[in-house]
């Protein structure tokens, strides 16, 4: 007849080992999730300073270019040339300026994925303290009512991450968004 | 006299690209942090319109347009929610908290512009 023998010592093991374990893969991910978030900040910074100096000098060269035009007698396909080169300029201008956007919306997103990952370490650990909870001499009585209790603590934990986790970015593409007026 | 916007959101490449774009067309641009900076940069002084985004740090975009609401200076001034969230569910609650309208990024500036003058000349 095979053993009713509840591995007490294996189950607490099992969950000390699942918290540590986890916890320490959640922290690479939390600490590489920030260097990540950091790095494209500053990245974004450099580009906008850089987009700004860059559109500034052009309007210098823009508005000396249609000075030249007047005073030098260009011809009329030059001129033409010159604010063809403006307008394709001021297309662009508008491309960056809304690519440029994409830093507020991965900034969100990866926020809502360190808290997400926040929330399995505590979830992980919760788990592993229960090991405390587990003595040698318990029956399976016992064992039913701490197994009980963590799947209350995992579907609170579960439900109040939903609740403040919600999703505020759907766009999956970088062309600019709708707009309405009420 | 130039036209005073207010843009509030705690995304500085954000506040850029609004105030660059709205500063190429003329208009003045005050800059905010989150919804708190906002409501006391919007009582220091009277804008002609406010941008706001929706989500940031000690008061969301929702709480500020309901606080200028409560601000008998500003029930008139066009208030613009610019956000990532496009849910039919906030954009009545925006349009119940008194938004005059609802811009989701990323936002393109020739349009952005367009709005604005539709809504403040």
């Amino acid at each position: 007849m095979a053993s009713q023998t509840i591995p007490m010592e294996e189950l607490q093991t099992l969950l000390v080992s699942l918290g540590a374990w986890g916890e320490e893969h959640l922290e690479h991910v939390e600490t590489d999730i920030d260097r990540a978030n950091v790095l494209l900040r500053e990245a974004i910074a450099m580009l906008v300073q850089g987009f700004m100096a860059i559109n500034r000098a052009s309007q210098t060269q823009q508005a000396l270019l249609l000075n030249l035009s007047v005073s030098e007698h260009l011809s009329q396909a030059e001129i033409s040339e010159v604010a063809m080169h403006s307008r394709q300029i001021e297309s662009e201008v508008n491309r960056i300026v809304t690519g440029l956007q994409f830093e507020d919306m991965t900034n969100q997103l990866l926020t809502r994925a360190l808290h997400r990952v926040g929330g399995l370490k505590t979830l992980l650990l919760s788990m592993a303290e229960q090991h405390e909870k587990l003595i040698p001499e318990h029956g399976s009585d016992d064992l039913a009512v701490v197994l009980q209790k963590m799947s209350e603590s995992l579907n609170e934990k579960r439900a109040s991450m939903h609740k403040d986790l919600k999703s505020s970015v759907n766009q999956q593409h970088m062309g600019a968004g709708d707009i309405e007026l009420f | 006299m130039a036209k005073t916007i207010l843009t509030v959101d705690d995304s500085g490449s954000l506040r850029q690209m609004v105030a660059f774009s709205l500063n190429a067309a003329g208009y003045q641009v005050i800059e905010a942090v989150d919804g708190e900076d906002g409501l006391k940069k919007a009582k220091a002084t009277l804008v002609d319109l406010v941008l706001t985004d929706q989500n940031m740090p000690n008061m969301d975009g929702l709480t500020l347009i309901k606080s200028l609401r409560s601000l008998s200076n500003y029930q008139k001034v066009p208030i613009l929610m610019l956000t990532t969230e496009s849910s039919d569910e906030i954009k009545a609650l925006g349009k119940a908290a008194g938004a005059t309208g609802w811009l989701v990024k990323p936002f393109d500036p020739n349009r952005l512009l367009d709005i604005v003058q539709r809504v403040i000349g």
